[in-house]
């Protein structure tokens, strides 16, 4: 029995199973924004509030989550004792067992290794939109190191935007998941981001990262399919992911 | 050594010490370019000898080391008791005797050398990211090549130097170009930037960065790969005129 065996799919099936896979994540990140949201309904909270290391450790090790990164970006000014603040923990998901360990990231806006981590679109989106986000395919340089997917989601402090908290989960872990649903695809599919950019492919013309050219992507995105084109498109609900299958 | 390792070319290569300095070494060197490009600020408290350890990796005697060479250098003081610690000191010449130093220790083939392995970097991210950047990417090194143009103190610039290289490593997608061009920073950066500022240049590299970024928005790869070659090459340029001054003795 291998991954691909199994009847054929349609890229809308494709793109139930990324549904399907993200929702399972998301129900977690709501969890933790919960209590990230209790932790900070204190009178002005500060970093000693936050305790979420043992949550963040349990998902990191929890082999049938594969998250590489989880903990919470805070908006600036939120706590009182720090202007810039985050808790992130990262781990290999494929170390058997996965270690976690702290993110040193620079929060003193005045050094050097400091990057204003609110213009980053992990941060950015859930902030404009209110909503959850998924960024990427992109390569993380503040964390993982590698091509990944953040997720992230709002945490609101008494009604209003406090932070995100988020997972990041490497390209590899989700073509892992995806293989097997791509190989059972008739003819060409690929998981794609709202810029054309490739997330997983079972074309050989594209790797994770490349922009798709000379496709109408937008007009995918706004609604419209190319009925005369050769590929066919299918969003995935509620994500910046869709998944197009050639006709 | 060094000639008759050259004289085995690639064989050598391949057998070459991986790590030239000792662990405390690096961390005195890091600390010590942090300081002296004013990065740490003057007085400030370096974390606790055991935070530094967990942070770079290496044991809490290597940390203690690395301290004891920073004090020789006056890059830091120590004061024992409640509220003691170790303390950053900015140096009053603003780098200039750190930077000769390091100028002093490197021959001119190894500056050509280090410019090479940079442009070779540096250029292929500007090409790749040509090709793969998408609008959100450019808009975002647009940002930062903007806010670079704004600063003019020393730390904030180099900070956004450094900054637009690292995303525009990212927009190429490859994570090997990206953790190189971040250890290339860490070695080169100093050299770079004090010597861009020592030569009083006022081209700043934010030109050379909105440059980049045109050529990257309409999706032309050769001319992007060019920009980032010349703008590495000036800098380059800068660090040369400098050498040459120390190496003469002009410079002390």
């Amino acid at each position: 029995m291998t991954a691909t065996a199994g009847p054929g799919l349609g890229g809308g099936d494709v793109a139930a199973l990324v549904a399907g896979l993200c929702a399972g994540l998301f129900a977690e990140l709501d969890t933790l924004a919960d209590e990230v949201a209790r932790q900070l309904a204190v009178e002005s909270p500060r970093r000693a509030d936050l305790d979420i290391e043992g949550r963040c450790h349990e998902l990191l090790t929890d082999p049938a989550r594969k998250v590489a990164g989880a903990g919470v970006v805070m908006a600036p000014d939120v706590l009182a004792d720090a202007p810039y603040w985050l808790e992130w923990w990262t781990a290999n998901p494929d170390a058997a067992p996965p270690v976690p360990r702290r993110l040193a990231a620079e929060t003193d806006p005045r050094a050097v290794g400091f990057r204003d981590y609110t213009h980053l679109p992990w941060y950015a989106v859930p902030l404009a939109t209110g909503a959850a986000h998924v960024t990427g395919p992109y390569v993380d340089y503040l964390c993982t190191d590698q091509q990944t997917l953040t997720f992230t989601r709002p945490v609101l402090r008494r009604g209003v935007f406090a932070g995100v908290v988020g997972f990041d989960l490497l390209v590899r872990t989700f073509e892992e998941r995806m293989f097997g649903p791509l190989e059972r695809v008739d003819g060409s599919c690929a998981v794609i981001n709202t810029s054309g950019r490739v997330v997983t492919s079972s074309d050989l013309r594209w790797v994770t990262g490349d922009l798709i050219r000379g496709l109408p992507v937008q007009g995918w995105w706004a609604g419209g399919q190319s009925p005369d084109g050769p590929w066919d498109f299918w969003a995935c609900p509620g994500l910046p992911l869709g998944v197009i299958t050639s006709r | 050594m060094a000639d008759s390792s050259m004289a085995l070319g690639a064989y050598a290569a391949v057998f070459a010490p991986l790590e030239a300095q000792g662990r405390a070494d690096a961390v005195a060197r890091r600390l010590g370019e942090a300081i002296t490009l004013g990065l740490l600020p003057d007085g400030s408290p370096l974390p606790s000898e055991s935070d530094l350890a967990d942070r770079f990796g290496v044991a809490t005697v290597t940390v203690r080391e690395a301290l004891g060479a920073l004090r020789e250098e006056n890059l830091i003081r120590t004061r024992r008791g409640r509220g003691g610690g170790s303390f950053v000191v900015t140096p009053a010449d603003g780098g200039q005797q750190a930077l000769v130093a390091r100028l002093r220790r490197m021959g001119l083939g190894e500056l050509r050398d280090l410019a090479d392995h940079y442009t070779a970097i540096a250029a292929m991210c500007a090409e790749l990211a040509a090709l793969r950047a998408d609008d959100d990417d450019v808009a975002r090194l647009r940002d930062l090549a903007a806010s670079g143009r704004d600063v003019r103190s020393g730390a904030a610039r180099w900070r956004a130097e450094g900054n637009f290289h690292l995303e525009l490593a990212a927009a190429a997608q490859s994570a090997r170009l990206t953790r190189e061009e971040m250890a290339l920073q860490s070695e080169v950066g100093m050299l770079l930037w004090l010597s861009h500022a020592q030569a009083g240049d006022d081209a700043t590299p934010a030109d050379r960065h909105t440059e980049l970024v045109d050529s990257i928005a309409v999706g032309d790869a050769d001319r992007a790969r060019l920009s980032a070659e010349s703008h590495v090459a000036e800098m380059f340029s800068a660090v040369r005129a400098l050498h040459r001054q120390v190496w003469t003795g002009r410079m002390s």
